[in-house]
């Protein structure tokens, strides 16, 4: 392949591409049947042993390739892309409702308890399918565990409230013996 | 040409351009360059050689036109384009009124306002 081959290739190829970029946005069979008939159209116009003026010319006789997808049909575009509003998540929002429900029934003890490790683990066995609302779960997981905590200081707190009066009971009956 | 010139000629075109290329084919079919060539030859009927591809796809889209692929002599095969009997159809009803309207036209542009 001699220079002239190669330099007029690399015309009709930059051509060709400028064009299929051009014609992104049109119709697709057109674009198709566009650029393999413009190709023909070269092939046609242009003798094997073309000198680079001929290919510059037979270009600028094709016309810019912005003039070209100007006339092209535009492809189908949607005026606006239709977003489907998100389904309530109501398993979400029954966890969220129950972490929260949890930490009002804190002076139910062993219900807030129950109450709690249920969201719990409904919580991470939702997280773990990867679906649905992530934030609302995570809050009602939230609220949960803090109940949890809470029970716990509480629980904590009443074993030693009744050990000291079980000492101060226990103290009494000695001293009483004595 | 000015650039007023050139975008009133391409406003003019649309929708007339499509119909001369019907016209050519009534002799028989052709080929791109060959088409290309032909309106080409004209002063004003072609803009850019390439503009002529997207309204050839489109016309075969519309059935008004059909292809078919011949051996050439001098290079690789030719896509010819020839024009279907709904492309004859379409080409005698714009002739039927392209008169009128010409007529139309040139009555409107030599009117002389009297105001």
């Amino acid at each position: 392949m001699t220079k002239q081959t190669s330099v007029r290739d690399a015309m009709v190829r930059e051509y060709l591409t400028d064009l299929e970029v051009a014609l992104a946005g049109a119709e697709p069979i057109e674009r198709a049947e566009t650029l393999a008939s413009i190709r023909e159209h070269l092939e046609d116009s242009l003798p094997a042993d073309a000198s680079l003026e001929q290919v510059d010319q037979a270009i600028a006789a094709l016309g810019p390739a912005s003039a070209i997808a100007a006339e092209s049909t535009p492809g189908y575009q949607p005026a606006f892309v239709h977003v489907a509003p998100n389904p309530t998540d109501w398993s979400a929002v029954m966890i969220l409702a129950g972490g929260v429900a949890s930490l009002f029934l804190i002076p139910l003890m062993p219900l807030a308890a129950i109450l709690a490790v249920v969201i719990l683990v409904a919580g991470i066995i939702k997280l773990r399918s990867k679906e649905g609302n992530r934030a609302m779960t995570k809050g009602g997981m939230v609220a949960a565990g803090l109940t949890l905590i809470m029970l716990l200081i509480i629980f904590l707190g009443l074993a030693v409230s009744m050990d000291v009066t079980s000492d101060t009971g226990t103290q009494e009956v000695s001293y009483q013996q004595d | 040409m000015s650039a007023e010139a050139e975008a009133v000629l391409t406003q003019v075109r649309k929708g007339v351009l499509e119909y001369c290329v019907l016209a050519l084919l009534r002799s028989g079919p052709a080929y791109g360059l060959e088409l290309a060539t032909r309106l080409g030859s004209r002063q004003v009927l072609l803009g850019n050689e390439g503009t002529l591809y997207p309204l050839l796809s489109r016309l075969r889209r519309q059935e008004l036109v059909e292809t078919t692929w011949q051996e050439s002599e001098s290079g690789p095969p030719r896509r010819y384009y020839q024009l279907t009997p709904a492309g004859h159809a379409a080409l005698q009803t714009f002739t039927d009124v392209w008169g009128p309207f010409v007529q139309d036209i040139e009555s409107v542009l030599s009117e002389v306002h009297n105001d």
